[in-house]
Order: structure tokens, then C-alpha cells, then sequence
């Protein structure tokens, strides 16, 4: 039975992809206590749900899921190092970070880095300030993007710092009806209370 | 004979193998008020519509009332103004080189597309082959043969299940699946030739191989940054959707050497003059791409056929800047100061003048940069930030 076996075969394939990767790829962060994320400690408010790493040096927490609400922490991004994981060096490379960025230079590099990542055609900057990030000079770039083939507009808020040479980013991001507002406040006081 | 049924028969003598096979092409969709007729079609248009509505209010959709009339009037000098009507133009913000026509006359190009052609003529093929999409209304019959090529395969799979199960009958689907893509690549030579057939018809010369062949210098030098193998195929795969390049130069050569199909004005000074004042809405997501090899090929291939401007060589700049070696770093400051001396350039020329300087050691002649470019545009989003690091 060629498509009965077939079927099988597909079942169990399907299975065994999913079943450890469900159970292991996601774990739970408890609010109100403070978590180590690499090399950094943050403390939510609420609880949410880590899951697996964007970039080598980089951690995401969900609360509905990635495409509706999610903060991206990325630590210590050595020089010659990508944001993102570069997942086909050949046709998609990833922008290297360069040290000797200027401060202001430091949305160019996030927002090449975002377009490469995402596949992005519409992205713009809304607006880029210095700000602090656990006591280090850093960047807050607030941003706008729309996904390809997709309606929604989303927008997004990141917060950049170089200490010692090394790049650290917190980075919430979210569609504009309504999970960007809702979740603001909490993603915005917990990239305030991020330590080193 | 009526102008529709001379293109018709061009079509069907271009094209002899697919058309001809089929039931006669029947209603002109563009003889005004055109309602969909039968179920598949209905259907096809029902969810078209609904998809417009939607897209309508994309964030993607270019916002630009003139350059919009713009590309439609380009559209409609091709296709004539009684066909064009039917039709509605987005601009949409993509890098790709790309447009698209959905069988309820919603066109869709893209700023990749208005990147990379140089005239009105170049842009009047890709236009003209789209509306042939709508015209001979490919996707209701790519549709009808998809649902005929997926039917048989079903009933093969299940006669097979049934009389040979040790056997199955996958061998017997495969050539129905490649019998699809050929005959989805007929459609594409068929629109091609009508695009043709419009333009000899319009005041444009034809001018359609050059398009095809900057495409594939264009892809051979991305691929040559990333050490990638150059292929280029005269005969396509079993399951392109297109003819391949080759195939496309090779034909429309052949046709623009007949006798007066590349005389007349192909509209470059007007292209040239009508995208200039949009070229960072054209090119900032190529630049800001990492496809450095392309995107740069794209800049100068532009500037070989109509010049350079401010807005031009600030985007070679920026290009420059962003990969950041640090050569590139000094490539980009001769080419940001060259965009200031035209006299034309944006305020983000002195962003990128300053940011360079100083990067480069000469931090007086940058700070001064900056200062100009905060003077120039005192709103810029990173207004603060610059100014941060004029007080440092």
C-alpha cells in the first residue's frame, strides 16, 4: 500500500520533528522575578514565554506568540559578529557589526539587520535618541516596518548599547492594532531596568 | 479588421502551440463594464475583489498620486486608453523587479521594477505584458488547468492505490505536474508576445531586450560578489513558470530588428525627469538590501542612461557607507561631497558627508557636516542623537 505507507511515514516524520522541539524550545519565564538572559538580567512584570535564539547571542519572549508580541535580548555581539542568525551565508548574509559605529550609525546597522533578517522592503525610522541602557550610553530607535505580503502595520521600539567594544540590544516589536500599545509599557520598563 | 483582432492573430501566430489549443479567446474584458462570466471566473474575481480591498490600504501601496497617473499613463499610451480604463495601478514599495496583473484589472508595480528600467519604452513591456495577462485571461485558464492537471492526478493516485498498490502510479502524475509549468510558461510567451504586438501598435519603439539583458548582468554580478556559479540557461527547467533570459533577449531581439519596430521616442528624458524627484522612494530599500553587487549595478546602470543627480549619488553613497569597510567609508564621502556639489543632493547627504569625516579621523570637517545637515532638515528622526554627538 504505497500511499498508506507513504502516510505513515509522513505521520512519524511529522511527529518526530515536533514533539521534542514543542517541549524543549520553550520555557517559562515567571514574573516579577529577575532573569539571566545571557549577559544580561531583566525583570518582568507579567510572565512570558522564552523561546529559542534569534541571533547566536540572542534570546526571544513571547506572550501570544512571536507575530503578535515579542522582545528579542541580544548580549555581548563581538565585533565582526551578525544581530541575526545567518542562516544562508551564500544568498542572505547578515550585516557584521563594526565597533567603531558611531553612535547614530547604530539604527543603520539595527535597521539593515532587520530588513535582512525579515526580508524587509518597507521599513522607516521613526525616530532615534540617545538613552540609557543599565547606566551605558545607548540608542533607542523607534521604528515602522510591514511584513511582505501582509496588510498589518507593525512597529517596534529597540534599545542599542556598545560596552567595551561588544553590542547589547533589547528589542520589542509588534503590530500596530492593538498588541503594540498593550504590551508597551511593560516591554518599555522592563528595557529600562535591564542590567549588565 | 479591428485593432483587437490583428493583435489576436499576432498572438495566435506567435504563439501557436498553447492559444490555438484552446477555445478561442472570446470577450475583450475592456469593452467597458466587463462582468465576470461563469462560476470559475466569478469566483476569481470575487476574491480578487476582496483582496483589492484589503491591499488597498496597505502600508505597502505607494502613496504618490503623480507618480501613480505616471506609470498609468504610460500604461495606457501602450495599451490604448480604451483598454487602459479598466484597470487600477498601485506602486508598490518592493525591491524586487517585479508587477503583477490580477484577472479583475488590479495592476500592481513595483518600485524594484521603476529602479530598473530607463525609459518609458522599457517600461511600457513590462506593463503591456501584464495587461496581456488580463486581456487573455491567463489566470482563470491557469486556474481551469490547474483544477484539470490536480482532478487527473487524484483519480491516477486512487486508480493506483487500488489496482497496483504495491506500484502506486507516481510516475504517471509527474508528467501532468510538468505538463502545468510548461504550459504556464506558454502563457508567459504568449503575454510577452502581445506586450509586443502593443508596443508596435503604440508611438514606443520596442525595446525589450535590453531590460532582459541588464536583468541578467545584473544577477551575474551578484553572483560573482558571492562566489556563486553564473548559469545561464537557453532552455528553462521542468518547472520554471518563465522562459528563461536568454530565451526572452533572443526573441524580442529578433523582433525590435524588424523594420520600424525600434523607431520613435522611447520617453527616456521623461522617465528620467519623472522619477527623479521619487529615487530614495525607488531605491532606499535596495540600498538598504544586502545585495551590495546588484543594488550598486543598478545605481550606475541608471546613471549610463540618464546621468547622474544628487539623489543618485547619495543612494551610492549610502550603499557604500552601510557595507563599511573602510574603504568603503572613503568611497562613500567622495561620493556624498560629489552629490553636494550638484547642488541637488538631500540633507541626508551631510549626515552621510559627516558620519564618514568622522569615522575617517577628520572630525572638524564632520562635526561641520552634521551641523549642516541638522540646519537642513532641524525634524531629522535622529535629530538628537546627532546633536549628542556634535557636544561630544
Amino acid at each position: 500500500m504505497a500511499i498508506h505507507r507513504r502516510s505513515v511515514i509522513f505521520v512519524a516524520v511529522v511527529l518526530a520533528a515536533w514533539s521534542p522541539s514543542a517541549s524543549a524550545g520553550w520555557k517559562l519565564i515567571s514574573a516579577k522575578e529577575t532573569a539571566q538572559v545571557d549577559g544580561l538580567k531583566v525583570t518582568p512584570e507579567r510572565d512570558w514565554n522564552q523561546g529559542g535564539r534569534p541571533g547566536k547571542q540572542g534570546r526571544v519572549w513571547t506572550q501570544d506568540g512571536v507575530g503578535l508580541n515579542a522582545i528579542e535580548f541580544f548580549s555581548a555581539i563581538p565585533a565582526g559578529g551578525s544581530l541575526y542568525k545567518e542562516r544562508d551565508k551564500k544568498n542572505n548574509p547578515m550585516p557584521k557589526f563594526d565597533s567603531g559605529l558611531l553612535l547614530p550609525e547604530l539604527a543603520d546597522f539595527f535597521e539593515r539587520s532587520f530588513r535582512a533578517a525579515n526580508q524587509l522592503s518597507d521599513f522607516t525610522i521613526v525616530e532615534s535618541a540617545p538613552t540609557d541602557i543599565g547606566g551605558n550610553k545607548g540608542l533607542l530607535v523607534r521604528y515602522r516596518y510591514t511584513m511582505p505580503n501582509d496588510e498589518l502595520t507593525r512597529l517596534g521600539e529597540a534599545r542599542l548599547a556598545v560596552v567595551d567594544g561588544k553590542l547589547f540590544v533589547a528589542n520589542y516589536y509588534a503590530p500596530q492594532l492593538h498588541y503594540f500599545g498593550a504590551g508597551l509599557p511593560e516591554a518599555q520598563a522592563m528595557m529600562q531596568r535591564v542590567r549588565f | 479588421m479591428t485593432k483587437r483582432a490583428i493583435v489576436a492573430a499576432v498572438v495566435m501566430l506567435a504563439a501557436p502551440s498553447s492559444l490555438a489549443a484552446r477555445e478561442p479567446f472570446e470577450r475583450p474584458t475592456y469593452a467597458g463594464a466587463y462582468e465576470p462570466l461563469g462560476v470559475d471566473e466569478r469566483g476569481l474575481w470575487m476574491q480578487m475583489d476582496d483582496y483589492e480591498r484589503a491591499f488597498r490600504d496597505s502600508p505597502l501601496v505607494v502613496r504618490d498620486e503623480a507618480l501613480t497617473k505616471y506609470v498609468k499613463s504610460v500604461l495606457c499610451k501602450t495599451v490604448g486608453p480604451d483598454r487602459c480604463e479598466a484597470t487600477r495601478v498601485y506602486i508598490v514599495q518592493d525591491k524586487l523587479f517585479n508587477a503583477s496583473m490580477a484577472p479583475n484589472g488590479m495592476m500592481q508595480v513595483h518600485t524594484g521594477l521603476l529602479a530598473r528600467v530607463h525609459s518609458e519604452a522599457e517600461l511600457a513591456t513590462v506593463l503591456g505584458h501584464e495587461f496581456a495577462h488580463f486581456e487573455l485571461r491567463h489566470s482563470l485558464n491557469g486556474f481551469k488547468e490547474q483544477r484539470k492537471g490536480s482532478d487527473l492526478m487524484a483519480w491516477i493516485g486512487l486508480a493506483g492505490a487500488a489496482a497496483a498498490p504495491n506500484t502506486g502510479l507516481g510516475f504517471a502524475q509527474t508528467p501532468i505536474a510538468f505538463g502545468f509549468f510548461g504550459f504556464k510558461r506558454a502563457q508567459e510567451s504568449e503575454a510577452d508576445a502581445l506586450s509586443a504586438s502593443y508596443i508596435k501598435a503604440s508611438a514606443y519603439p520596442l525595446r525589450a531586450s535590453a531590460v532582459w539583458t541588464r536583468l541578467m548582468e545584473e544577477e551575474d554580478a551578484l553572483k560573482e560578489e558571492r562566489k556563486l556559479r553564473k548559469i545561464r540557461r537557453r532552455n528553462p527547467g521542468a518547472i520554471d513558470t518563465h522562459p528563461t533570459d536568454l530565451q526572452r533577449v533572443a526573441y524580442f531581439a529578433e523582433q525590435e530588428a524588424e523594420a520600424g519596430a525600434a523607431e520613435g521616442d522611447d520617453g527616456r528624458e521623461a522617465y528620467g525627469a519623472e522619477t527623479a524627484r521619487v529615487l530614495p522612494t525607488l531605491f532606499d530599500s535596495l540600498v538598504k538590501g544586502n545585495e551590495f553587487a546588484a543594488a550598486d549595478y543598478v545605481i550606475q546602470s541608471r546613471a549610463n542612461a540618464l546621468g547622474w543627480d544628487g539623489l543618485l549619488l547619495h543612494a551610492r553613497g549610502e550603499l557604500y557607507r552601510l557595507r563599511g569597510n573602510p574603504r568603503d567609508l572613503v568611497t562613500a564621502r567622495q561620493f556624498y561631497e560629489q552629490a553636494i556639489a550638484t547642488g541637488s543632493a538631500p540633507a541626508e547627504a551631510w549626515r552621510g558627508a559627516g558620519l564618514t569625516a568622522m569615522r575617517g579621523g577628520d572630525s572638524s570637517a564632520g562635526k561641520a557636516a552634521l551641523r549642516e545637515y541638522l540646519v537642513r532638515l532641524p525634524q531629522a528622526s535622529d535629530a538628537a542623537a546627532m546633536k549628542m554627538l556634535l557636544e561630544n
